[in-house]
């Protein structure tokens, strides 16, 4: 459900003359968060910076009929986490390759990525999170780096908490085997 | 606060690192990323004509390109040499027009060609590169008046 905050950005967005106000006090609010999701998926800085332009850029035009039986927040990760998706599948139809085969192009991006700034060990990390089909990458980023609670991930993706915990608890186990390979 | 579910929770363990380490963020931004994010946010918003796609009224999405396929279909009725005894309709002359002459003339993307029901969905000879998911979402928007379709299907286990 939207809480106060959700309801007042609401009844400012939809007051023509507050709308440009009120949307960018929304994108005060979320960007990082949004930016840093979707950066997770597409790994490389300036995909993320176009993805997180389109989400918002659709939020703007569908704000107006939000409905308010969930939170502002979980209904932006939504259009974000479908908008990465979709990003995903545009680069699978140009380069011919399945949806997870797309992870071997991205784990050569994050190798060659300037703004990468982590140490080797947090680059064997992301390494090990791109072997994992794309949505359970999505389910661990969520859980682990951005630390949600599981009933919003459920809003997000529209799974039950119990699919999503199973799917963790697998996530888990398949990178603790793929990171004590690598040493 | 851990909530019960948290207390639950399967940690990732990797012997020699701890969990802080882990966590930490791998990827950087360019300097000031965020600090100029909000107004060229905006700016994409403004550029991209969704001010002025808010409060376009039904009617005048509709008959705007309705127009344009009037234009094409009149244009080709007086084209075709017509037998005698029969004068055609507009979905006849409609029927006798190729996708390609819709799309190109009437100015319609495929996926308005279908919720228009001027084609069917077969017509399009559907391929990866005649829609773009971008067209199926708006597609799906535009049916379900802003119901956003998940495309998540169930989480692989």
């Amino acid at each position: 459900m939207a809480d106060e905050r959700d309801k007042e950005l609401l009844k400012l967005f939809r007051d023509p003359s507050s709308r440009n106000l009120a949307f960018s006090e929304l994108v005060n609010l979320y960007q990082e968060r949004l930016y840093w999701h979707i950066r997770r998926i597409v790994i490389d800085h300036d995909d993320a910076d176009d993805v997180l332009q389109n989400t918002f850029i659709k939020a703007f035009r569908n704000l107006e009929n939000f409905r308010e039986d969930s939170q502002i927040y979980t209904w932006l990760y939504r259009i974000a986490t479908n908008e990465s998706i979709s990003f995903l599948k545009s680069k699978k139809r140009n380069i011919f390759v399945s949806l997870d085969d797309v992870s071997h192009a991205l784990s050569s991006k994050l190798e060659a990525d300037p703004q990468l700034s982590g140490d080797a060990i947090q680059l064997k990390l992301q390494k090990a999170i791109l072997t994992l089909p794309t949505k359970q990458r999505m389910v661990f980023n969520m859980k682990y780096f951005e630390e949600m609670k599981y009933e919003d991930m459920a809003e997000v993706t529209g799974t039950s908490v119990g699919a999503l915990k199973a799917s963790y608890h697998h996530a888990v186990k398949k990178i603790e085997a793929y990171m004590k390979q690598q040493f | 606060m851990k909530t019960t579910d948290d207390q639950n929770e399967f940690e990732l363990n990797v012997e020699g690192f701890s969990t802080e380490t882990l966590k930490r963020n791998a990827f950087s931004t360019p300097e000031g990323y965020f600090d100029n994010l909000t107004p060229r946010v905006m700016e994409s918003v403004r550029n991209s004509g969704s001010a002025s796609q808010i409060g376009w009224p039904i009617w005048m999405k509709l008959t705007v390109p309705s127009f344009g396929i009037a234009v094409v279909a009149i244009f080709a009725w007086f084209l075709t040499p017509q037998p005698k005894d029969e004068a055609p309709d507009f979905e006849t002359v409609v029927a006798t027009l190729t996708v390609e002459d819709l799309v190109t003339y009437a100015d319609l993307q495929p996926s308005e060609l279908v919720s228009y029901d001027l084609v069917d969905c077969n017509q399009l000879a559907l391929n990866e590169s005649t829609l773009t998911d971008e067209e199926i979402f708006e597609y799906l928007e535009d049916m379900e008046d802003v119901e956003l379709n998940t495309i998540i299907d169930d989480i692989e286990i």
